[in-house]
């Protein structure tokens, strides 16, 4: 058994396999783990070379969550509800509980988070951390929409509280700041009342980019994003199937399936991929075939139907390790933000381009997005969103890319670090302009750079 | 003695919330106590509200001998347990051999506070039929290593205490359990034990209670341990001294 201990000898830390969602990189680091908050200082006080990253589930996609040559610190054990209040529905919790545990703790109480990923397996602090949005940011925002307070424990050891009003600077250089501004330990989150478990869903087939867009725009439902074939081209490009929700009401219940229990268990499936699937068996001619047969077989629109929420938001959840689909090598996914102005165009190119490449597959989706928030390297912008999975090959594909970064660094639009590991430093600036006004206010708090991340280092954001 | 009512020594370390969690759920009230108050408060907050049970909160630091007769008024205020879990352990490092106080300290944690704290808890029980007492030792008390002779003979006088006063309490009707505790994921296990070997609290919090509440009174947890600590304790002392330490 290899130990090795940072600092002061008595320090317990493990050596562990860390791989971000996509796989790349997978590497071995130290991790500490602590049990408490008050015994973070002690970790901070050590001599951690190589520097310390916080890290939660480490559900994010690229290397914002590993520190290859540095330490982890695990906020797993952190996973404390410290107070709920049911009539406000204010929900103040320790950074390492997983949004599953709180809605496994909400939605029986008739509460439901206001913003939601395509995985619950992520923490709330990873949440803020990453700015996540869901399928509802046009009308909601981000995830730092729906906290009003964190606490933080920055570089010099010192516990901070921050809200909007208290400390703003390090709250929006926190939101989104990718765990560079310190280590957060608690956050206060604003809940939605909701009548039931249920989801009201209503799905539109659409039949190019323009009608996607268009429909997806025009609808009045709180969540609303597209799945698109990826690999369509010409007339046809940017295909896809639109689905609406919103929250179902007793009303609802009552009209569309009155046996129905509002809140019941929900039984889970364990299925797993167990192994690591072979490049040869999924390549793009299998995608072709499963995105042709999954538009096909949808009707042009639906009726209003009613699933749990479980299915609805976290459908891959069902899957256990469904990241090995694209093989050992891990993949991409490219997410970008667009203005509304330039999207159509911006989404045209890279859609044609990446799919007479080959590089694109089952897993894609077009969203539009409501106006951004004051977090300097928070995501969203008002406009559009693309993202696009693809399994990792090579240079040309790297080269590719690379293209496609400046077509949407000219059309002023960005690419998601959190589901980054391929981005330059040469577009960050160009992508997010705000980014050294945040590098400011995080080196302020962090002079010494004990916080790092191999993303942070990859693309020099502190620099 | 109060129905269900539970008490867990020690319930910051990672068994004892895994523990309280393993009452909680089933309603239980639970009395916790544990040096560090603020953060057993936020082991105790966690489990009021996912939970909607009863909890009382009381100090315990197995180094501070004053507070031991506070702690059993404190208890009995409340109401007699119907399960006790003692919970405290520690390690210490190997420095801590040349050291009388670290001596004395770890000795305390692991074996004299559990035996002082019964000192005055004994009158009460006497009398408490049907009450259950559970000590969580170690297999490191089958045998004294080189790594660690302190936590070893701590966790083995913890051990033959058990034997003693489960024969004291036999007629009086009171349950005295020793769990043989293999390895755990918590703080003192953290990066030293191979992970496929190693327990999880929550599973090992009940496989305790399911030991508790069969009334066994030797325990290996998980099981195998009985057939690897058999063969050691076979090993012998002249071989054994023998052995590059570990």
């Amino acid at each position: 058994m290899k130990v090795r201990r940072a600092g002061s000898p008595r320090t317990p830390v493990r050596w562990e396999q860390l791989s971000p969602w996509a796989l790349r990189p997978s590497i071995t680091g130290p991790v500490f783990r602590p049990a408490f908050v008050t015994e973070i200082p002690q970790y901070l006080q050590n001599d951690v070379n190589g520097g310390l990253l916080a890290v939660g589930a480490r559900t994010a996609y690229g290397d914002a969550c590993v520190n290859p040559g540095g330490y982890h610190l695990a906020t797993e054990q952190l996973n404390k509800m410290l107070a709920f209040d049911g009539s406000s529905g204010r929900l103040t919790c320790r950074s390492g509980v997983t949004l599953k545990d709180l809605l496994n703790f909400s939605v029986p109480r008739g509460w439901f988070l206001q913003v939601v990923p395509g995985t619950m397996r992520s923490t709330v602090g990873g949440a803020f951390a990453c700015d996540i949005h869901g399928k509802n940011h046009h009308v909601q925002g981000s995830f730092a929409s729906t906290v009003s307070e964190i606490e933080i424990i920055t570089a010099d050891g010192q516990t901070r509280e921050c809200s909007r009003v208290v400390n703003p600077e390090l709250f929006w250089a926190t939101a989104g700041g990718l765990g560079q501004t310190g280590i957060i330990t608690k956050l206060t989150i604003q809940l939605l009342k909701v009548e039931s478990a249920w989801m009201v869903v209503s799905q539109v087939k659409t039949r190019d980019l323009d009608h996607t867009m268009t429909a997806s725009e025009s609808s009045d439902w709180p969540y609303s994003v597209s799945w698109i074939d990826s690999l369509a081209r010409g007339r046809p490009l940017g295909r896809g199937v639109l689905t609406l929700a919103r929250h179902a009401t007793t009303n609802d219940m009552r009209h569309m399936s009155p046996s129905l229990a509002p809140f019941p268990d929900f039984r889970t499936t364990r299925i797993s991929l167990p192994f690591f699937v072979p490049r040869w068996l999924t390549g793009s001619l299998t995608w072709r075939t499963l995105n042709g047969a999954y538009y096909g077989l949808h009707r042009t629109s639906t009726q209003p139907f009613l699933t749990h929420f479980r299915p609805y938001f976290f459908p891959l959840d069902g899957v256990s390790h469904w990241n090995r689909i694209y093989g050992r090598k891990g993949f991409i996914e490219y997410q970008i933000a667009m203005p509304a102005a330039t999207a159509s165009a911006a989404f045209r190119e890279i859609l044609e381009r990446l799919s007479s490449s080959g590089n694109a597959s089952f897993v894609a989706g077009i969203k539009c997005f409501g106006a951004g928030n004051p977090g300097p390297l928070s995501f969203p912008i008002k406009g559009y969103t693309l993202a696009v999975d693809m399994p990792a090959t090579g240079e040309t594909q790297a080269l590719l890319l690379r293209r496609l970064d400046e077509a949407v660094t000219r059309g002023g639009g960005r690419v998601y670090f959190v589901k980054d590991s391929r981005l330059t430093p040469s577009v960050v600036d160009a992508m997010y302009p705000r980014r050294r006004e945040w590098a400011e206010t995080v080196n302020g708090y962090d002079p010494e750079g004990v916080f790092t991340s191999s993303l942070v280092q990859r693309l020099r954001l502190r620099s | 003695m109060t129905a269900n009512l539970v008490l867990i020594i020690g319930s910051t370390a990672a068994l004892g919330q895994a523990l309280a969690e393993e009452y909680a759920k089933t309603g239980c009230p639970l009395m916790l106590a544990a040096r560090d108050l603020a953060a057993q408060r936020e082991v105790a907050a966690d489990l009021r509200l996912r939970y909607a049970i009863e909890i009382h909160e009381f100090f315990y630091d197995a180094n501070d001998a004053t507070c031991y007769r506070a702690l059993i008024d404190s208890i009995v205020a409340v109401g007699i347990p119907r399960h006790l879990f003692f919970v405290v352990g520690a390690i210490g490092a190997s420095r801590d051999l040349y050291s009388a106080q670290a001596v004395e300290s770890l000795t305390r944690v692991n074996y004299l506070g559990a035996a002082s704290l019964m000192a005055e808890f004994l009158p009460i029980l006497i009398g408490a039929a049907g009450t259950r007492v559970t000590f969580i030792g170690s297999v490191a008390g089958d045998r004294g290593r080189a790594v660690n002779p302190l936590y070893c003979a701590a966790k083995s006088a913890l051990d033959t205490y058990a034997q003693g006063i489960r024969q004291l309490l036999q007629p009086q009707r009171v349950g005295v359990c020793l769990v043989r505790l293999g390895y755990v994921d918590s703080r003192l296990s953290y990066g030293r034990t191979p992970r496929a070997l190693t327990l999880t609290p929550s599973r090992a919090a009940a496989l305790v209670k399911r030991a508790c509440e069969n009334n066994r009174s030797i325990v290996y947890i998980p099981w195998w341990w009985s057939i690897v600590m058999a063969g050691i304790k076979m090993i012998p002392e002249l071989v054994w001294k023998r052995l590059s330490p570990f």
